[in-house]
Formats: structure tokens, C-alpha cells, sequence
């Protein structure tokens, strides 16, 4: 009996300190998420990977998550563009050949 | 060991968090070939199995302006209980590309193809010899076995194309071609279990094809 009312009261001492210790984090903000980031970066262990990866999508849905993927978004749309509004090297000839083709082959079907 | 692995592991994470280099397309093409002698012998054909593509693409972004990659399109004739037809047209892409705008992009597609026809029968047969083994260890009925003849030919092609994608976002485009396949189709090099036949007389020597599909970038 006395062992049962030992028992009984660590259980609710560890319940209330872990209630007392809970705060609520963003999932952007989650300790795994943060773990994989920055220059000591650690690696995920196995038991790691499913919470992670809900941490992840929860932080995907999140509005924050929204803004951040759209300014991505922006940023690459920007690199892409940068990168190809023109043609470097042989890949103007390349183009060229394959409109050249495309158009006699069309021409030759209609005359 | 970690000294090596630093510069690849840079490579890769500016790979991931860049601007997206590997495409994927889905999609569909439209295209005429003259399939009338394989249709006629098969007593059956349709707009979906003569002049449909179905079509999957990647490629990789490997210099500004140019990606480079594999196609493989497909054009299907299923015939219940009966033959089955699969043209695959399998292409080993060079493509270059321009923006015009932010979102919308010009693409130029040259390709030499291997491409394959192959004609099989998927019907089931009763044969009394597989019967009479099986009921001498004591099983009772008749049972049908599958026929695994096929007859296929294989020959080379090129094909050369223009469209233009708009992104909708960085990570996902719609793409529209037109261009035109060659193929140097023989009939008189088909097999059938080895041994060599003569095939259908199908016409796909210069084919004008239009595509469309959707692209998925990473």
C-alpha cells in the first residue's frame, strides 16, 4: 500500500513538471527541424525521421511555412530567369537547328 | 574523410535549396501515323490506340540554357482477350531553352530515338497435356496456360520540336510542343521468337506530332 501511494505520487509529480515544462513551439521552430539546419548540423536517427517529417509538412501548412515557400518561389523564378533570358554558347545553335527542322519539315508538308 | 565530403555535401544542399534543375513531364502528344495495315489484320482500331502518345520525360539542367534527358512515349492497342500492341518511342533528349519572360519559357528539342513495336497475345488456352500431368498428381479439371509469343521490331528515329512552358510556379509548368518525328521503320525486320519475319506495312517515316503536358521541377 505504501509502495502503491509512492508510486502514485511520482507519477503525478512527473505528469505535472512535464505539464509545467510543455511549451508550445512552432513547427518551423521544432528541435528537429533545427537539428538538419545551420552549420552543426546533425543527422536524423531512424526514430527521428517520422516525427520530422510531420514537423515538416506541419510547418509546409503553416502560414509561415506559405510565405516562406512563396518567397522561394519568387527567388527561383528570379534565378531561372537570370540564368537563361539568353542564350550562351552552343545552345543558340542547338536552338537554331531544331527551328530550322521543325519549319522546312512543316513547309515541306504543305508545298 | 570529412575534408572530402564537405564539397559534396555543399554541391548537393546548393543543388536542393537552388533553382530547381530536374524536370519531370507528364503528358500527352498527338500524332498520324499509318497504322492501317495493323489495324485491318487486327479487325479493330480506335483514336486513342492509333493517335495518342502517352508521355513521360526528364531531364536535367546541365549548363545554362540546356538540359538533357530521357523521353519515352507510348502508344497502346488492347484488345480484350486478344492481341495486345505497344509502340514505344524512347528518346535521349538534348534541349535548350530561353526565357522570354519571368514565367514563360521557349524550348527547342532535338532527339535521336530507338523506338519498338511489340505485338502480343495475352489470351488463355487449355492444352490437354498440362491437364493430364496435373491430374496425374491427382488434380482434377482442365487448366489454361498463357501465350508468351511475341513479335517485335526495333529501329532508330530522330525527332525535333519547339513549344513553350509557363511556369505557374517555380516547381510546376505546363508545356505545349509541336515538331515532328522521323522514323526509319522496315518491315522486313521484325522477329517472332528469333526467328525473322515480315511485319505490317505501317507508314511512320515523317510524322508531325504536337505535345502537351505538365512538368514537375525539383
Amino acid at each position: 500500500m505504501r509502495f502503491l501511494c509512492i508510486t502514485v505520487i511520482m507519477v503525478g509529480f512527473l505528469c505535472g513538471q512535464d505539464e509545467a515544462d510543455s511549451v508550445e513551439v512552432h513547427p518551423c521552430d521544432s528541435p528537429l527541424i533545427q537539428q538538419t539546419k545551420g552549420a552543426d548540423k546533425q543527422p536524423l536517427k531512424l526514430r527521428q525521421m517520422l516525427p520530422y517529417a510531420i514537423d515538416v509538412i506541419k510547418c509546409r501548412l503553416s502560414k509561415r511555412g506559405k510565405n516562406a515557400a512563396n518567397i522561394r518561389d519568387v527567388r527561383n523564378k528570379n534565378m531561372a530567369y537570370r540564368d537563361a533570358q539568353q542564350f550562351k554558347s552552343f545552345s543558340s545553335t542547338c536552338a537554331y537547328c531544331a527551328t530550322v527542322m521543325v519549319v522546312v519539315f512543316y513547309l515541306s508538308s504543305i508545298f | 574523410m570529412n575534408q572530402k565530403l564537405f564539397p559534396l555535401l555543399l554541391v548537393f544542399v546548393v543543388a536542393v535549396s537552388g533553382q530547381p534543375k530536374f524536370h519531370v513531364q507528364l503528358g500527352s502528344g498527338y500524332y498520324q501515323p499509318t497504322l492501317t495495315a495493323l489495324n485491318t489484320a487486327f479487325g479493330d482500331s480506335s483514336f486513342f490506340s492509333s493517335n495518342i502518345l502517352l508521355n513521360f520525360t526528364a531531364t536535367y539542367k546541365v549548363y545554362y540554357n540546356t538540359r538533357v534527358g530521357f523521353g519515352n512515349w507510348n502508344s497502346f492497342h488492347i484488345m480484350k482477350d486478344s492481341f495486345k500492341r505497344r509502340l514505344t518511342y524512347r528518346t535521349l533528349i538534348v534541349e535548350t531553352y530561353y526565357f522570354q519572360w519571368k514565367n514563360i519559357e521557349f524550348n527547342f528539342l532535338l532527339a535521336p530515338m530507338w523506338n519498338t513495336c511489340d505485338i502480343s497475345m495475352d489470351i488463355e488456352n487449355t492444352n490437354t497435356e498440362w491437364s493430364d500431368l496435373l491430374s496425374s498428381f491427382g488434380n482434377t479439371g482442365s487448366y489454361t496456360f498463357k501465350s508468351k509469343a511475341i513479335m517485335n521490331s526495333s529501329w532508330f528515329g530522330f525527332t525535333s520540336s519547339v513549344g513553350i512552358r509557363y511556369y505557374l510556379k517555380s516547381s510546376l509548368g505546363l508545356d505545349l510542343r509541336i515538331g515532328f518525328t522521323s522514323n526509319f521503320y522496315d518491315k522486313a525486320k521484325w522477329k517472332y521468337e528469333g526467328e525473322t519475319i515480315t511485319g505490317p506495312a505501317i507508314k511512320l517515316d515523317a510524322l508531325p506530332l504536337l505535345r502537351i503536358g505538365i512538368v514537375f521541377a525539383r
